[in-house]
């Protein structure tokens, strides 16, 4: 039982080390974005149509690479602010893969094979388009959940020099006194406690699951096609391995085929225990089911065909 | 909740940010990171230490009148669930590259044993010779440590497995890797002892039975297929400082 808790404890604490820096960085960015960035400015250069947000969605990823813990916050802020939910979702959904660091990642882990790399891209991209078309120019506000730290950014623009507070709207005035920076850094620290629970909740289970899961199910998923891309996928999900690492990971798991292979690197960042955890606190539960299902439908329909064709 | 009370949880806001600032750059200065993470990784939890002890700071100095109560009771588990593992982690050695065993294996990247030289190397480094295919690479004659693994399969076929966890980035999805090793007599080794194994690789007949091994709290435990070892010598030795493989080279000299 002591060894049990010994474990327990290394698990859930290297989960959150690992993830902390990235969870951190979303928080910064998604406050920096809440106090610096005007909503005129993404009015005026959001692309008017759908098809060009769908590729700056798929594609800010390569300029603001960040991993699936950090990405949440900064998709919320984006909402917020008034970017249309097809270019946030999209980017929320891809830029933990369609990034340059995992990029090569995948490159490397899978010893160059470059089609492994196009087709993790591919089959991320794929998923993250259809829920970007699927959520549309729905109002934010039909999408996001209203919560406590919501109340706390209340949603004012910082830029403006006579915004006015409500009397209870529970942010210290005293901070904006201070430089918009310190406004930066309060809101980074009241967000990334806001995100970091659903974090630790995620990691408790993660490590809940690797004590008491007994491994042979993984075992038992290798032989068949169908049952090899569903249980590399329920794995993925139930791992939460960091979309930086995940590769390594499935790479080495040579007895699996690779389309089960891709489907694990693929399903990893979108879907996971600490995102699902993060995706309940901040969206509507009916954007929370869409982004679990279409995603997993979407990667399950395409390596199972894949794997039949190619092995 | 009160205005005092509220003011209070603004306050534990940013005292939680603060000690997992000051846990984080103790994890990083003092050492035992390599408990939680691989090493390369130190310079990113330092600058995530310092982004937590300012926003800690100022969020203490300017206490947010909402904060989460029940974000800071799930941090404030999370702090003592970290806790029952610091007290080892904190005690452990700073990592120093090539952490050796014995003072003998310090000198170079080689080692002679009866005239025969052997090269230091780590089994995850072999294994990605012998998934590579690179057949150079396996006609090579290695040193190499591990954990004894036996399980009756193993045993009836005469044979165990030396294993060693390979931590890419964090401990939770660290995977443990190894190698068959014929050995006849290998009642002479217990469960989880470690050695260290002088030998070559020898290709395996495909139809041999997979025989499951299990790490607790580790997935994906991975031994050879394809090759095992042929040992020329196995020594006991103890648990090293650092028993995790971090560093992965693809020539001489090894990480070992």
């Amino acid at each position: 039982m002591f060894e049990d808790m010994q474990l327990f404890s290394s698990i859930v604490t290297s989960i959150f080390i690992d993830a902390a820096p990235f969870l951190m960085l979303g928080a910064f960015l998604s406050a920096a974005l809440e106090v610096y960035l005007p909503q005129d400015i993404i009015a005026r250069y959001i692309p008017k149509s759908r098809l060009s947000g769908l590729f700056l969605g798929l594609s800010a990823g390569m300029v603001f690479p960040t991993c699936e813990c950090g990405v949440v916050p900064v998709a919320r802020r984006l909402l917020k602010k008034g970017v249309p939910p097809h270019i946030a979702i999209t980017y929320m959904l891809s830029a933990p893969v369609i990034n340059p660091v995992v990029l090569v990642s995948t490159y490397v882990a899978f010893q160059g094979d470059i089609r492994m790399v196009i087709g993790r891209a591919l089959m991320v991209a794929v998923p993250a388009c259809c829920v970007g078309l699927a959520v549309g120019t729905s109002k934010s506000s039909l999408l996001l959940r209203e919560s406590v730290n919501d109340h706390n950014f209340h949603g004012h623009d910082h830029l403006e020099s006579n915004h006015s507070h409500a009397p209870d709207c529970g942010f210290d005035h005293d901070a904006h006194k201070g430089s918009r920076f310190t406004g930066v850094l309060l809101h980074t620290a009241s967000e990334f406690v806001e995100m970091g629970k659903y974090l630790i909740m995620g990691a408790f289970a993660v490590g809940l699951f690797k004590i008491y899961l007994p491994q042979e199910t993984l075992l038992f998923f290798g032989n068949n096609m169908f049952l090899a891309v569903g249980g590399m996928m329920l794995f993925a999900v139930l791992l939460s391995v960091c979309s930086m690492a995940d590769s390594f990971l499935a790479a080495s798991l040579t007895s699996f085929p690779s389309a089960a292979q891709l489907s694990f690197v693929s399903i990893g960042p979108m879907v996971d225990l600490k995102l699902i955890a993060m995706y309940l606190a901040v969206f509507q539960p009916r954007l929370v089911l869409t982004l679990i299902i279409v995603p997993t439908f979407i990667i399950y329909l395409i390596s199972v065909p894949l794997g039949m064709i190619f092995g | 909740m009160g205005n005092i009370m509220q003011k209070i949880v603004g306050h534990l806001e940013g005292l939680i940010l603060l000690v997992l600032g000051f846990y984080l750059g103790a994890l990083v200065t003092v050492g035992g990171y390599w408990r939680y993470m691989n090493p390369k990784f130190e310079w990113l939890t330092g600058a995530a230490a310092i982004m937590f002890i300012i926003t800690g700071g100022i969020a203490v100095l300017r206490p947010n009148r909402r904060a989460n109560l029940s974000g800071i009771v799930i941090f404030l588990v999370f702090i003592g669930v970290a806790a029952m593992g610091t007290s080892t982690a904190l005690q452990s050695p700073p990592l120093q590259p090539g952490i050796m065993i014995d003072e003998s294996d310090q000198d170079s990247s080689r080692l002679t044993l009866n005239g025969i030289e052997y090269i230091k190397i780590n089994l995850a480094e072999i294994y990605q010779h012998c998934l590579n295919g690179e057949a150079d690479k396996i006609a090579g004659r290695y040193l190499a440590r591990g954990i004894v693994k036996r399980t009756p399969a193993l045993d009836s076929s005469g044979q165990f497995a030396i294993i060693r966890t390979a931590v890419i980035c964090c401990l939770a999805h660290a995977a443990p890797v190894g190698f068959r090793v014929h050995y006849s007599e290998a009642d002479e080794f217990n469960d989880g002892q470690w050695v260290k194994v002088y030998g070559s690789l020898k290709t395996l007949p495909s139809d041999l039975p997979n025989p499951e091994l299990h790490i607790r709290g580790l997935f994906f435990t991975r031994l050879n297929k394809s090759y095992g070892i042929v040992p020329t010598k196995i020594v006991k030795i103890p648990e090293p400082a650092v028993p995790y493989i971090f560093d992965f080279k693809s020539a001489e000299p090894y990480a070992y």
